[in-house]
C-alpha cells in the first residue's frame, strides 16, 4: 500500500510542475494552453540532445529553460494574439493550441524518430528504503525538486511584483488595463514562467519514462484532468489536484489491472464534473461572473 | 477503379463525420473531441454484429446510431449548464474511456487486436459487392447530409442557434437551453455512428487505434478546412481524403508516414482557422455569389466558430 502511495506522490510531482504552468497560464490569460505539451516535449528533447553531447543532465535541463520559455512565448505572441484579434473565443484558442501541439509533436517525431530515448545518467538505479517503501535516487530528486520549485513559484506569485501583476490581470482584465499594467506584457511573462516550470517536470518525467514524441500529449492530458478537477481560478488547488491525479493513477493499481489506470482517471474526472462542475476547488460560476464583470 | 471506389467511399464517410462535428460546433457552438470514439462505437457495433452474425447490417447500423446518440446525449445532459470548456474536456474524457474500453475489454470487443472478417453487408436477399457498397455509402451520405440540412433550417435549428449565441438571453425568451442542446448532441452522435457503420464494412477490419484522439482531431481539422453546413462537409471529405491519398502516392520513407500527415493537418488547422474562417465552403459560396451577381451578406456567417459570444475582453 505504501509503495503505491509513494509512487503516486512521485508521479504527482512532475505532473504538478507541468500542471502549475498550465494553471497559471489559464488563470491569467484565459487560454487553454494545450500546446504546453509541446513545451514539455521540446524541453525533454533539448535536454536529451545536450545530454548526449556530453552535458550532465542537470546542466542540460537548465539550458533547456530558455528554449522552453521561448517556445511558450512564441505560442502567445504570434498565434494566440492573432486569434484574439480576430475575436476568436476560448474554443478557437483551444483549437489552435491543439493544432500547435499536433504540428510540434509531428515535427519532433520527424526530426528525432519515434523510438524512446534515454538520458545518460548514473545513480538512477540506486534504491533504498524510505519509511518502508523502495525509492530510487531519481525519484527522491523528483519529489524534492518539485516541492522546492512549487514553493518558489508560490512565493513569486504571492509576494513579487510580477506575481502581483499576474494575479491582477487574472482577477479583472479591464481594471488591470485601466491601471496601466500592460496585460500583453504580463501575458508573455506568464507564458515564460509557466514554460520554465515545465522544464524540470518534463526532464524528471522523461528520465523515468523515456523521451518520446508522444510524451507531450500524454502528460498534457493528465495535466488537463488535474486542472479541471481543481477548477479554474485556484493555482494551489491545481497543484494539489495534480498530486491527486498521481495518486488516483497509481494507488488503485494494487487492486485493478494497470491497463485500466488511464480509464479510471478519466472516469473520476467525469464523476467530479457531474457533482461539482466547476471543480473541487474552483470558484462557483456566480462568483466568477461577478469578478469578471466587476460588479 | 478499386482505388477510386475506395477514395470516394472514404471521402463520403469523412463528410458524414464532419457533418456530426458541424451539428455540434455549427449549430450549438459546442466542441467535442469525442467524435472519433462515437464513430468507433458505430463501427464496432456493426463490426461485431457482422463478424459474429448477430444481427443484419441495417439493424446493426441503427443500433450503433442509437448507442452513439445515447452516449453524446448523456454527456450533454451532464454538462449542459457549465462552461463550454468543461464540456470539451468531458468529451475528451469520454473519448479516452471509450477507446480504452474497446481495447481492454477483450471478452466483448476482441481487445487491441481488433475485429476481423467483417463480411459484406446483406440487404434483403442481396449481398453487396464493392460497387454496391459504393452506391450504399453515397446514398446514405446524401440522405444524412440532406436530413441534417433540413434540421439546421428547422425550428430546432433556430432554437439551437439562439442558444449558441447567448444561452441566458434565449432562456429569458422562454426557450429551454437544455432541450435543443441535448437533441443536437444526440443527432450528432447518431450521424457519427452511422459513419462508423459504413466504415466497418468498407475496411472489413477494425481496431481501437483507428478511433483515437487523432481521428477526432482529423474530423475537427476537416471541419475547419471545409467549413460548416453540407457543402463544408462534402468539401472537407473530398479535400482531406484527397490530401491523404496524395501523400500516399509520394512514397514517403517509413519514418515520415506517421508524423508527416499529422504535421500537414495541424498546419492546415491553424492556417484555416486564421485565414479562412468559414472554410472552403465560404470561398465557394462567395465565388458563386459573385458569379450570380448577388451581394455579399452583411453579417458574419452565423455558423462559424467565431460567432459565439466572446468572454471578457482581449488586451
Amino acid at each position: 500500500m505504501l509503495d503505491f502511495f509513494v509512487s503516486g506522490l512521485i508521479v504527482g510531482s512532475d505532473l504538478a510542475l507541468i500542471t502549475v504552468g498550465v494553471a497559471l497560464i489559464y488563470n491569467t490569460t484565459r487560454v487553454f494552453h494545450f500546446a504546453h505539451g509541446l513545451v514539455v516535449v521540446l524541453s525533454a528533447y533539448t535536454a536529451y540532445t545536450l545530454n548526449s553531447a556530453g552535458l550532465p543532465l542537470w546542466l542540460a535541463a537548465i539550458a533547456a529553460v530558455p528554449v522552453a520559455m521561448a517556445a511558450g512565448m512564441l505560442c502567445e505572441a504570434p498565434l494566440y494574439r492573432a486569434i484574439r484579434a480576430r475575436h476568436g473565443g476560448p474554443l478557437a484558442l483551444f483549437t489552435a493550441s491543439f493544432g500547435l501541439l499536433v504540428i510540434g509533436t509531428s515535427a519532433v517525431q520527424i526530426v528525432w524518430g519515434p523510438t524512446p530515448r534515454r538520458y545518460d545518467i548514473a545513480h538512477v538505479g540506486e534504491s533504498f528504503h524510505f519509511f518502508g517503501a523502495r525509492v530510487t535516487t531519481l525519484e527522491l530528486v523528483t519529489v524534492a525538486t518539485a516541492l522546492v520549485l512549487l514553493v518558489a513559484a508560490g512565493w513569486v506569485l504571492s509576494r513579487s511584483r510580477v506575481g502581483l501583476r499576474m494575479r491582477a490581470v487574472a482577477s479583472n482584465l479591464e481594471r488591470a488595463h485601466l491601471l496601466g499594467l500592460r496585460p500583453k506584457r504580463v501575458y508573455l511573462m506568464t507564458f515564460a514562467l509557466g514554460s520554465a516550470l515545465a522544464v524540470p517536470g518534463a526532464v524528471l518525467h522523461t528520465a523515468r519514462f523515456g523521451v518520446e514524441p508522444q510524451v507531450g500529449l500524454r502528460v498534457i492530458l493528465l495535466a488537463v484532468v488535474a486542472l479541471i478537477l481543481a477548477g479554474i481560478g485556484n493555482t494551489a488547488g491545481a497543484i494539489v489536484s495534480a498530486y491527486l491525479v498521481g495518486l488516483v493513477s497509481t494507488v488503485p493499481l494494487q487492486y485493478i489491472d494497470p491497463r485500466w489506470s488511464q480509464t479510471l482517471v478519466f472516469l473520476v474526472l467525469l464523476a467530479v464534473l457531474l457533482v461539482r462542475p466547476t471543480g473541487i476547488f474552483g470558484e462557483t460560476q456566480a462568483r466568477r461572473y461577478e469578478m469578471r464583470s466587476g460588479h | 477503379m478499386d482505388l477510386i471506389i475506395d477514395v470516394v467511399i472514404r471521402a463520403a464517410i469523412l463528410a458524414l463525420a464532419v457533418a456530426s462535428v458541424d451539428l455540434l460546433l455549427g449549430m450549438v457552438g459546442r466542441f467535442s473531441i469525442a467524435q472519433g470514439a462515437i464513430y468507433g462505437i458505430g463501427a464496432y457495433t456493426v463490426g461485431l454484429a457482422l463478424a459474429n452474425n448477430l444481427v443484419p447490417y441495417v439493424a446493426a447500423v441503427v443500433l450503433g446510431a442509437l448507442l452513439g446518440a445515447l452516449v453524446l446525449a448523456t454527456v450533454a445532459l451532464i454538462t449542459v449548464r457549465i462552461e463550454h470548456f468543461y464540456l470539451a474536456i468531458a468529451t475528451l474524457a469520454v473519448q479516452v474511456v471509450i477507446v480504452q474500453f474497446l481495447g481492454n475489454a477483450e471478452g466483448v470487443t476482441g481487445g487491441w487486436a481488433g475485429v476481423f472478417g467483417i463480411g459484406r453487408p446483406v440487404l434483403g436477399p442481396i449481398e453487396l459487392s464493392a460497387t454496391g457498397l459504393l452506391v450504399l455509402t453515397l446514398v446514405v451520405t446524401a440522405a444524412v447530409l440532406f436530413a441534417v440540412h433540413r434540421i439546421q433550417h428547422s425550428s430546432l435549428g433556430l432554437y439551437a442557434r439562439a442558444v449558441k449565441c447567448d444561452a441566458r438571453l434565449a432562456e429569458s425568451y422562454g426557450f429551454g437551453s437544455r432541450g435543443p442542446v441535448v437533441a443536437v448532441f444526440a443527432l450528432s452522435g447518431a450521424v457519427a455512428a452511422i459513419a462508423g457503420g459504413l466504415y466497418a464494412v468498407h475496411a472489413r477490419f477494425i481496431d481501437p487505434t483507428s478511433f483515437g484522439i487523432e481521428t477526432s482531431l482529423l474530423f475537427l481539422i476537416a471541419y475547419f478546412v471545409g467549413g460548416p453546413r453540407w457543402l463544408g462537409a462534402l468539401l472537407a471529405g473530398v479535400t482531406l481524403t484527397g490530401i491523404d491519398q496524395a501523400m500516399h502516392l509520394f512514397n514517403l520513407p517509413p519514418s515520415l508516414t506517421g508524423p508527416l500527415p499529422q504535421l500537414v493537418y495541424g498546419a492546415l488547422l491553424v492556417l484555416f482557422m486564421l485565414f479562412v474562417p468559414n472554410g472552403l465552403q465560404g470561398a465557394v459560396r462567395a465565388l458563386w455569389r459573385r458569379a450570380a451577381g448577388r451581394a455579399e451578406p452583411v453579417h458574419a456567417e452565423p455558423h462559424s466558430v467565431h460567432a459565439s459570444a466572446p468572454e471578457g475582453g482581449a488586451p
